[in-house]
This record gives structure tokens, C-alpha cells and sequence, in this order.
């Protein structure tokens, strides 16, 4: 076995650290959290192993699926803006992919799956009935907080760790607003942006070109939107769009989900570090949520 | 042997995974983890499950903090993992520091791993670990394919491996394991000028020199142009590398490169290796060393073999 909390819980039916009794479910802390965040942070968790059933999978835009898996243990603990790391098994495929958690159930567990390479495309093809291997649930999440007023703001595949997010922010009595960046029309998930907009005031979605009622990216439909109204904002997308929005937010209580290469997923590998105020730190463990004034976006 | 004493000699016996490393000490398993799979963070420690592991190796060490390279630093390959890390560590002092209440508390024999641009910063690291207590050794990585300037060339002369690991030796109070690589030919005088210096084992292989091109934006796909290559893919290599090796010199050998099951395991004790060490699987299958560790007890019974080094034994009978 590996070296941190996962393997130790990974196994954790059969036998128990020495000299300490199995700890129920709850009650074991992800330790490096325990440790190093801020108290609003701390959350009670297990990382686990999961072989998880594929119950649905469905496509929902030109390149978006999503896949329904059944799963209890890692489905029962993931905050919004955590992830999973899937084993994907194929030709040239080695390493396990991060997905963000896009909805969870207490039996079960969704992924948004956006096809851009062979994992991607891999797991969109899988089957109903197909087992697959998850990791989770990895990294920090979002910090939820009721009756507060968010804008979260999304683009292309972003839109999967937002939707956990909206719904834990309706569950909350939260108002949340949304704005949704895709490249093209047929990318735009209409199912899923019907349930937001069942949880939101308001939705506005855009598109960087094609017929559609609005053309252009997030940041011009953030010029519409007064930022006075909102005590706190969430982003998630391509490095590139979070950039676009820092001049925008940088004063602003923001907190960003990065999309990172990864190996491990579990912070031994240093294979996705990124530059922030603090030093160095690596996505997968000290994120993927970061604050947006923390990461040095110059180095991005 | 007849059947009857088969039985009777493994009646009531359980196999025996110890493994003797010379001066590096015995091992309760030839499973050893592999520099830079284990991260270097304190919270990992109490989570590893000892009894399937025979000792760590810490993620490689330089003098001073190192960034390490550019994104992105992890790509795939068939069959394989391309990275160009760089060597991200928060340097020795900060290390040392840290030893205290992370490394030095583990059960299981701890292998610092350590890395310097010049023979006299191999040599200042080694001095400066003679601070900490009860590591079991020191691994010379002289062959990391991701760090630029000198680092490279230690490995590419037997007469410079020769110069590190004697000065270091002198230094150190530990013993010394050489790191070498298949870039630096399969030659085996490499192996044996770090042998007459004064090292107590030799890790093969390191990753293998590798690059991957994005042709559609015309630039390397890594960040740090080119990296190294882990992986099942280097595994074949890595096997003729020990077994060529092992043949020449009597230091014991551990063996690593695409070590993915029981069976890859057993092929690098055939092939010479005394211990065995797991990379790039350990991080997509955390419970690999478990696995390992339960192939070879089967194994072992399988085949009537009390323990590792028998295994070796039969396969150089039959290959003789």
C-alpha cells in the first residue's frame, strides 16, 4: 500500500492501523487538511476505493456525457468542487483521469465527462453495467456558506463541479446567479442548465461564436451583471477564461477551481503544482478550489 | 527432493520475504517504494501499511529548494508516464528539519534519496545528513534525466560515478546506494566503479531519457522539453539491465522499472535483483505492494521455495 490516509481507509474493512481501533466513518480527518487549513475547511472524511457500476450513461451535448455511477461510500462524502480519480483502461492508457464530482446521491455519484482525448472518450463509451475504478473523494471543495449571495461563473466543463455547488448553495438558502462560457451552441448541456436554472435567479449563457442569442465570452456578459450584489464568487474552467476574469474579481471574495495534469491525484507525485502567493503547491492536495487572489496567474 | 520432505520442509512454515541488503541491513520484504511515489509530507507516514513494504525511498533531495520545471510535467504514454518533475524538494536543511517527527518516526527502514548539481554538493548533502538518525542508507540519484546543467553527466563516465561515491563515502555515515540508469550504456563498468568506491548497492534503472512533441502547437509537449519515461514500457529494459549487472558484480541489486504485478517482481528476482522497488504503479494502484507481497507467498509455495534468493537460485540452475 501507498503512504497516506487512502490506503490506510482503503482497506479499511479488513484490517486497522496497530495499536488504534477502526474509526467509523466520520470520524477519520483527511490529516493533511486537519492540519494545514483554515477551520472552515475542516471536513470529516474518508478517501476511498471504490469499484463502481455504471448505472447511466447519457449524452447531453456534442461532446458532453454524463455518467451515472453506483457508488455509496465516495458518493456519500464528496463536497462540491471535490474530485475523483478514475482508472480508465485502454490502449496507451496508464494513468488514472481527475474528474470533478457534477452530482451526488447516497447511492449515487455523477461525472460530467467532456470528450478531448482517449480517456475521455474511453469512459463516454462505457456501457451500462461496466465497472470502473474510482479514487475519492480527492482535494478540497468550495466553501459553502447559507443565506449568501454567489455568482458562480462557468466555462466548458466547469459547469461540473459548479452543479454539485448550486445545488448545496440552494440546499443552504442561498441566492446564486450563473454565467456559462462554451465555445459552440450544440456544446451547451440544455439539460443541465434547465436545473440550474430551476436553483438560480438567473442563468446566462454565451457562446464564442455560432448562432446563438448571445455571442462572445464570460467576461463580457460579467460586464452586465453589477458585482456589488453578490458577497462571494465561484469560477471554474480553462486556465485561460479564470485569467480573463482575475482583473475583474481580484478584490473580490473569489474562489477558483483549477483544472490540472495529474498523475497521482493524491499529492505524492508533484506533477501538477502551480505557483501561488505561498510557494508552490500542488492541485490535486492543496486544491483544485484555491483562493483567486492566493494563485500567481502571471505564471499560469 | 522428494515429495514427503517437500511437504515437510514447508509444513507449518511461512515463506520468508526477508531480504538481506549487505550493509543496508535486512528487509522484511524485497518491497521497496520507489523515490518520488511517496511524496515527502509527514501525513503520509502513519497511512503506510509497513507490513507489506520493505523500505521507502524519499523523494530526492537537492542542497538547496528546487521549483522544479514548467507545466506540464506529467504525460502519457503507451504503456507509459512521461515527467519532468525536475526534482521539486524543499531542500536539505529543510528536510532535516522535518525528519524528526516524519521519516525518523517510521517502522520501516527509510532510504534518503539525494541529488547535487557538483560532486562537492553530493558530497556537502551527504555531510548534512549525517545529522538525522537511523536511515538506512543514502541513494546517489545519478541519473535523473530531469535536472539540467551538470547533474546529468555524473552518470555518464564510470570514473565520475567512481569520484561521487568515494567522496561521499567518505563523508557519510550511512551506506551508499548508486542510482543508475540505462542511458549510461548497459556496460556493466559503471556498476563496478561504484562498487570498488565504496557503494553498498545499485538501483537499476531510473527513468529512461523521453520527449512527446504537440505537433499542432509546434513545441514540446512537456514544459521542460524533454523528460523521463516510468511505466510498464521501460520494463523489459530495466529486467536485461539488472540481469546483465547482477552477472558482474556482488553488490545486491535493487531492480525497478515498470514493476506492475506478482509476476514482474518475480521476473526481476530471476533475473538478479535481491530487492525490488515500485514506481509509477504505486500511484495509480496504491495497494500494489499488498498484491506483490501476496503473489510471492503464493508463488513461493506454488513452487516449494522457502525464500526470495532460492527463486533466483532455480533460475540460474536452469539458464546455466
Amino acid at each position: 500500500m501507498d503512504c497516506r490516509r487512502v490506503l490506510y481507509v482503503f482497506k479499511r474493512e479488513e484490517y486497522s492501523l496497530p495499536g488504534e481501533e477502526t474509526r467509523s466513518e466520520g470520524e477519520v480527518y483527511h490529516s493533511l487538511w486537519k492540519n494545514s487549513l483554515p477551520l472552515h475547511w475542516r471536513v470529516s472524511m474518508n478517501v476511498v476505493n471504490e469499484k463502481c457500476e455504471v448505472i447511466r450513461n447519457e449524452r447531453v451535448s456534442s461532446d458532453g456525457h454524463i455518467l451515472v455511477l453506483n457508488s455509496r461510500d465516495i458518493s456519500r462524502q464528496t463536497l462540491p468542487g471535490q474530485f475523483v480519480e478514475i482508472g480508465c483502461y485502454g490502449e496507451d492508457m496508464i494513468l488514472r483521469r481527475p474528474f470533478s464530482v457534477f452530482d451526488v446521491s447516497s447511492e449515487s455519484l455523477s461525472l460530467f465527462i467532456k470528450i478531448v482525448g482517449k480517456g475521455t472518450k474511453w469512459l463516454s463509451e462505457l456501457n451500462s453495467g461496466s465497472i470502473v475504478d474510482l479514487i475519492g473523494p480527492l482535494g478540497n471543495g468550495f466553501t459553502v456558506s447559507s443565506k449568501s449571495r454567489s455568482l458562480l461563473i462557468g466555462g466548458g466543463c466547469g459547469i461540473a463541479s459548479l452543479n454539485l455547488l448550486s445545488r448545496k448553495l440552494f440546499d443552504s438558502d442561498s441566492n446564486s446567479d450563473t454565467i456559462f462560457g462554451f465555445s459552440k451552441p450544440e456544446e451547451i448541456p440544455q439539460e443541465v442548465i434547465e436545473g440550474f436554472q430551476k436553483r438560480a435567479n438567473r442563468v446566462l449563457v454565451t457562446v464564442d461564436k455560432g448562432p446563438y442569442p448571445f455571442i462572445g465570452n464570460v467576461v463580457d456578459r460579467l460586464k452586465e451583471i453589477d458585482l456589488e450584489n453578490y458577497d462571494r464568487f465561484y469560477c471554474c474552467g480553462p486556465t485561460r477564461m479564470l485569467k480573463a476574469l482575475e482583473p475583474f474579481l481580484c478584490k473580490r471574495e473569489v474562489e477558483v477551481s483549477l483544472e490540472a495534469r495529474m498523475a497521482c491525484g493524491i499529492g505524492v507525485c508533484y506533477g501538477c503544482t502551480i505557483s501561488t502567493k505561498h510557494g508552490s503547491k500542488r492541485v490535486c492536495l492543496d486544491g483544485p478550489v484555491f483562493k483567486m487572489e492566493e494563485v500567481e496567474w502571471n505564471e499560469m | 527432493m522428494d515429495r514427503f520432505s517437500k511437504w515437510k520442509r514447508l509444513n507449518g512454515m511461512k515463506c520468508n520475504l526477508r531480504t538481506d541488503l549487505g550493509r543496508i541491513g535486512i528487509l522484511r520484504n524485497p518491497i521497496i517504494i520507489s523515490s518520488g511515489t511517496f511524496g515527502l509530507s509527514k501525513p503520509y507516514f502513519d497511512l503506510l501499511e509497513s507490513e507489506y513494504v520493505g523500505a521507502v525511498v524519499t523523494k530526492t533531495i537537492t542542497l538547496n529548494p528546487k521549483e522544479g520545471n514548467a507545466q506540464p510535467r506529467i504525460l502519457e504514454g503507451p504503456s507509459s508516464m512521461i515527467n519532468s518533475i525536475g526534482l521539486e524538494n524543499p531542500g536539505v536543511l529543510s528536510f532535516i528539519e522535518e525528519y524528526k517527527d516524519g521519516y525518523g518516526k517510521l517502522e520501516i527502514p527509510v532510504i534518503v534519496s539525494i541529488s547535487g548539481n557538483s560532486v562537492s554538493e553530493f558530497v556537502e548533502i551527504a555531510d548534512r545528513l549525517n545529522d538525522i538518525d537511523g536511515a538506512a542508507a543514502i541513494e546517489l540519484n545519478l541519473s535523473c534525466p530531469n535536472v539540467d546543467s551538470e547533474g546529468l553527466s555524473f552518470g555518464s563516465s564510470p570514473e565520475r560515478i567512481g569520484n561521487v561515491v568515494s567522496e561521499c563515502s567518505k563523508t557519510s555515515k550511512y551506506p551508499l546506494i548508486a542510482k543508475l540508469s540505462p542511458f549510461q550504456s548497459i556496460d556493466a563498468s559503471f556498476a563496478r566503479s561504484a562498487e570498488m568506491a565504496g557503494a553498498s548497492a545499485i538501483s537499476l534503472i531510473n527513468t529512461v531519457p523521453a520527449m512527446k512533441i504537440d505537433i499542432n502547437r509546434f513545441r514540446s509537449a512537456l514544459g521542460a522539453l524533454s523528460g523521463g519515461m516510468s511505466g510498464p514500457a521501460i520494463r523489459p529494459i530495466a529486467l536485461k539491465m539488472v540481469y546483465e549487472i547482477s552477472r558482474d558484480i556482488d553488490l545486491p541489486i535493487i531492480g525497478m522499472g515498470g514493476i506492475s504485478n506478482g509476476e514482474d517482481a518475480v521476473e526481476f528476482i530471476m533475473a538478479g535483483a535481491t530487492a525490488i522497488s515500485i514506481g509509477t504503479m504505486n500511484m495509480i494502484d496504491p495497494s500494489i505492494p499488498k498484491s506483490i507481497t501476496k503473489f510471492f507467498e503464493n508463488f513461493m509455495q506454488v513452487h516449494s521455495l522457502l525464500d526470495t534468493a532460492e527463486i533466483a537460485q532455480r533460475f540460474i540452475q536452469r539458464n546455466s
